[in-house]
């Protein structure tokens, strides 16, 4: 089995090195890549859907399929982690005893008490700014994420917003689903699925466009805070229950120590 | 000798005591004995090194607008983006150190002292 693996591995990196040298060289406006598609994009993402940002544009837009397909894929994970590593653990249960404890110091309290705002509002910088620098709905949800997983690291579980696991699944669940239902609508309204310029908005089709956008990144951003949350629930549960004795004693001697 | 020449001393100087202490947190962690005290050496110097640097960067850039007579707008907003990452740094780096020392003693690690010392020193 393991020479198996070894053979796997030595010829997939022989196939790769033989065929790297043929892959055109970065940058070159001769290879396919950059002599077909993304002249369009260049030339009529503004005009198209008023977003500058090229990388917002094809992510959601002209590739709208292939980032639903990857907000499905991050949902599926973080069930999938659920699945996994939350099996032994019952999903409806009295907080513990470890629940409770929190790693928080005074020190510790302060600072997530000043940075945990800023976080916050620069998830919503990068969610709502995308349109125009770099950001979008994946870096927003991750950085929402840090904001809830830094408050429940510091103050315990209970201080987690009420964000406990089955939230979490709510929010990656509800957030993949904003995503099909910004398509679902275009189809109710008669025209093809994720075709934003059809949304029922009273607005121009480009700015209809660039909503639809904004919808679905907002979409992204849910489906990836929520499962950010649920991976680092599902890690940070303790299985066993007498590893709650073991930490408070530890606990109490430490606090002697010091 | 402009006001943009008196910046740059000011930017060779932090430069420089940043340079030093970064450096001198590098010799605290190769050269001290355990986790504690290299946490110490690390956390210390990497704060005060990184706000000198960047205290430089940000002062550089008002003097390079000054320098050659753009318009002031962009190179202050860019100093001042700098000192928010300044402002962050100082917040976080210091909290980081103390939750690691504050995980590494709840864990059941014992400080080094004076005693591991000298049994280090008698056994060759």
């Amino acid at each position: 089995m393991r020479s198996l693996s070894w053979i796997a591995v030595l010829f997939t990196g022989v196939v790769l090195f033989y065929t790297a040298p043929s892959l055109p060289p970065i940058g070159d406006p001769e290879s396919p890549a950059s002599s077909h598609v993304s002249p369009y994009y260049i030339e009529n993402s503004v005009s198209d859907m008023a977003t500058p940002n090229l990388v917002t544009t094809v992510v959601t837009d002209y590739r709208g399929y292939d980032t639903l397909g990857e907000t499905t894929v991050i949902m599926t994970a973080g069930l999938a982690c659920l699945l996994i590593l939350g099996f032994w653990t019952p999903m409806r249960r009295h907080p513990t005893e470890t629940d409770r404890l929190s790693f928080g110091s005074p020190v510790l309290d302060a600072a997530a008490r000043l940075l945990v705002p800023y976080i916050l509002l620069f998830a919503l910088y990068v969610l709502f700014h995308g349109h125009h620098s770099p950001g979008g709905g994946f870096q927003g949800g991750t950085l929402l994420a840090a904001g809830v997983i830094l408050v429940r690291l510091v103050r315990g579980r209970d201080c987690g917003w009420g964000v406990d696991r089955e939230q979490a699944v709510r929010l990656a669940c509800s957030g993949a689903f904003l995503y099909y239902a910004v398509g679902l609508i275009t189809m109710l309204m008669g025209h093809l699925f994720l075709d934003y310029s059809k949304l029922p908005l009273p607005l121009t089709a480009a700015m209809r466009r660039n909503m639809g956008i904004l919808g679905v990144e907002i979409g992204v951003t849910v489906a990836v805070a929520g499962t950010m949350i649920l991976i680092f629930d599902c890690l940070h549960a303790t299985p066993h229950e007498d590893r709650e004795a073991e930490v408070s004693a530890e606990r109490a001697g430490a606090e002697g120590h010091t | 000798m402009s006001l943009h020449h008196l910046l740059d001393v000011f930017v060779w100087l932090m430069m420089a005591g940043g340079f030093f202490f970064i450096v001198a947190g590098i010799a605290g962690v190769l050269r001290l004995p355990d986790f504690y005290t290299r946490l110490h050496a690390q956390g210390k110097c990497d704060t005060l090194g990184v706000s000198l640097m960047l205290g430089g960067l940000a002062i550089r850039e008002v003097a390079h607008g000054l320098e050659h007579g753009h318009d002031m707008l962009g190179p202050v907003l860019t100093a001042l983006k700098i000192l928010g990452i300044l402002f962050f740094i100082l917040l976080a780096n210091p909290t980081a150190t103390h939750a690691l020392g504050r995980a590494a003693l709840y864990s059941g690690l014992k400080p080094w002292t004076a005693e591991d010392g000298a049994a280090e020193d008698s056994t060759p």
